[in-house]
């Protein structure tokens, strides 16, 4: 057996785990306005926020590139934080967590509209402020198709593919995640590491997908 | 006491309510739909009123005036629905002790306990709402809301998703605890015999207003109005005129019929509107002593229902005594051992003396109060 290169696997666990975590600090707020408050705007922001669903993911990389490019305010502000963005790892993990952001969201919202508002009316009449309220009811509740949410999103930011190649590119042993590694196995018809990987791609993302599906299950009874 | 006076803007009406409540149970009895509960979630804080103002104890919780509208954490109401709303995802323990703050460990446990034992469900700490009956679940709803020491109580239907006997119950079990609450409470109800059963005064609603308030007898013997009557199930409503009024009886005409009725203070030749209620009509034992009972009358059955304990029969009177047109002219509700007793099942034609009790003359029309 040929020799493996193990960087692209952490690579990639590590973009995914700090994707999963933007997507968390982002969505879960997000989600929760968007089932318990009425705003003008609510549902543009909605379709906008499941806009990288239907965007092809190199568009979605391109808008990002130019977004977070150095010529950009927001590009230069990263880059003077210490923490440049393009062709990082760590922007490798910002175009997954905005590929991935509206499979959390969207679960997240159903999650947080399936708990019946009544009860937290009850729990209001218990005496307790609405932030206990959130984190003994609402947020319990909510959870496991937060989790499922959650799972779907670590999945799909493992997966990606065009939008962190044009963010972050496809430096070896710097930015080159496990999709790309295998584009590139496959270009230099490497058939037989090539498959190795793809098989512990396969496996990785049934698992999630059997977590997910168990997890919102829960949520349904 | 509970005042409360609001108005609020419904899909089809108005709610329109001015009522009162000292301690004991008010049930809010009407039809679904007539603003019963809306009425519980304005005075619980969970629905702001588009007016109006609502005190406990003097103290304001709402005031659309002064801009008051004092959140549900600080109204101190016990809020208990039909559902239960238990927390489904908290043990029996955790549901009761969710609303007892500043209280330390041991404490919490302490209160749960005593909690539990009132209502006979001690043991079931651990248990998870899922793992309970409706019954269960009830009483578990009732003594989270109690611990916090409300200030008011409000039931919303809280027996309607029950099974009979469990309902039995239950109602019995609120009757023992409505002898020392000391608070006001607010029960809605759409079943006239738990209002009866269970209230101290009953509040009747209507399409968002409150047509009659009173002691659960007033109410059901004698309603304000034809509104209420219908709601409170009498039967049987006829207008007619006054003929003569003096201190021991009235005298209407309905029809060709001159009913006799306890005095009612009631203009002579004034159009009256009256009803009699069915289960007061008695049909005459064929082998009762001859002679002329009070408002008596002939007829036959011409149709009869049972629900196994009562029987309703739809009673025509004959030619020149009919006091409307077509179809039957009373409704008589007969128990089942009087309906056996007098053989009814085998015949048909019978005398009837309606008891002058038994007939009511509305008085007032629906109580209308302007706009706040």
């Amino acid at each position: 057996m040929a020799h493996v290169d193990w960087f692209p696997l952490w690579l990639s666990l590590r973009v995914s785990i700090l994707a999963t975590a933007l997507v968390m600090l982002t969505g879960i707020p997000l989600a929760w306005l968007l089932a318990r408050h009425h705003f003008p705007g609510k549902e543009l922001l909605a379709a906008l926020a499941s806009l990288p669903l239907v965007l092809p993911p190199t568009v979605l990389g391109y808008y990002l590139l130019v977004m977070l490019g150095n010529q950009s305010p927001l590009g230069q502000w990263f880059n003077q934080a210490g923490i440049p963005l393009v062709f990082t790892w760590r922007g490798a993990a910002v175009a997954a967590s905005v590929a991935a952001f509206p499979l959390l969201l969207q679960t997240a919202r159903a999650g947080f509209e399936s708990v019946d508002p009544r009860l937290e009316g009850v729990a209001r009449t218990l005496g307790r402020s609405n932030f206990y309220i959130f984190w003994r009811v609402t947020l319990p509740l909510a959870m496991p198709a937060i989790l499922a949410g959650m799972a779907l999103t670590f999945a799909r930011a493992l997966g990606d593919f065009g939008a962190t190649l044009m963010v972050a590119g496809n430096i070896p042993q710097r930015t080159q995640t496990m999709s790309i590694y295998i584009y590139d196995l496959v270009q230099a018809n490497k058939m037989g590491q090539a498959n190795s990987m793809v098989l512990l791609m396969t496996v990785v993302a049934v698992t999630m997908l059997v977590v997910a599906r168990r997890l919102s299950q829960r949520a349904l009874r | 006491m509970l005042d409360i006076r609001l108005r609020k803007r419904l899909e089809n009406f108005t709610l329109e309510l001015e009522l009162a409540a000292s301690p004991g149970i008010t049930a809010l009895f009407g039809h679904s739909g007539a603003g019963k509960s809306m009425t519980l979630a304005c005075v619980a804080g969970l629905t702001r009123p588009d007016g109006g103002r609502i005190t406990l104890n003097g103290s304001v919780l709402f005031d659309s005036e002064q801009s008051i509208n004092l959140p549900p954490q600080r109204r101190a109401v016990g809020y208990v629905m039909q559902d239960y709303l238990l927390f489904p995802h908290l043990s029996v323990a955790q549901n009761i002790a969710f609303g007892l703050t500043g209280l330390s460990r041991p404490e919490k446990a302490r209160v749960v306990e005593e909690a539990l034992q009132r209502v006979g469900l001690a043991g079931f700490e651990q248990r998870r709402p899922h793992e309970l009956s409706g019954g269960q679940q009830q009483r578990v709803a009732l003594a989270r809301a109690l611990v916090t020491q409300p200030r008011v109580l409000l039931l919303d239907e809280p027996f309607s998703a029950l099974d009979g006997p469990t309902r039995a119950l239950l109602r019995r079990d609120l009757l023992r605890l409505r002898a020392d609450l000391g608070i006001p409470a607010l029960f809605v109800t759409h079943d006239l015999a738990e209002a009866y059963l269970l209230a101290d005064r009953i509040a009747v609603i209507e399409a968002g207003r409150l047509l009659q308030l009173g002691p659960p007898e007033a109410v059901v013997y004698r309603p304000a109005s034809r509104s209420v009557a219908e709601l409170t199930g009498g039967g049987n409503f006829f207008s007619g005129q006054v003929i003569a009024q003096n201190s021991t009886e009235t005298m209407i005409q309905v029809g060709p019929v001159r009913l006799t009725t306890p005095p009612t203070p009631v203009e002579p030749g004034s159009q009256v509107e009256l009803s009699i209620r069915a289960e007061r009509i008695m049909l005459i034992r064929k082998d009762a002593p001859v002679g002329l009972r009070e408002n008596q009358v002939e007829g036959c059955i011409i149709n009869e229902l049972t629900d196994g304990f009562n029987h309703t029969l739809f009673f025509r009177l004959d030619e020149g005594q009919r006091l409307r047109q077509g179809g039957y002219d009373l409704e008589i509700m007969l128990p089942t051992y009087v309906y056996e007793r007098l053989g009814v099942a085998h015949d048909k034609r019978w005398s009837a003396t309606i008891k002058r009790e038994a007939i009511h003359i509305f008085q007032g029309g629906d109580i209308h109060h302007g706009t706040f």
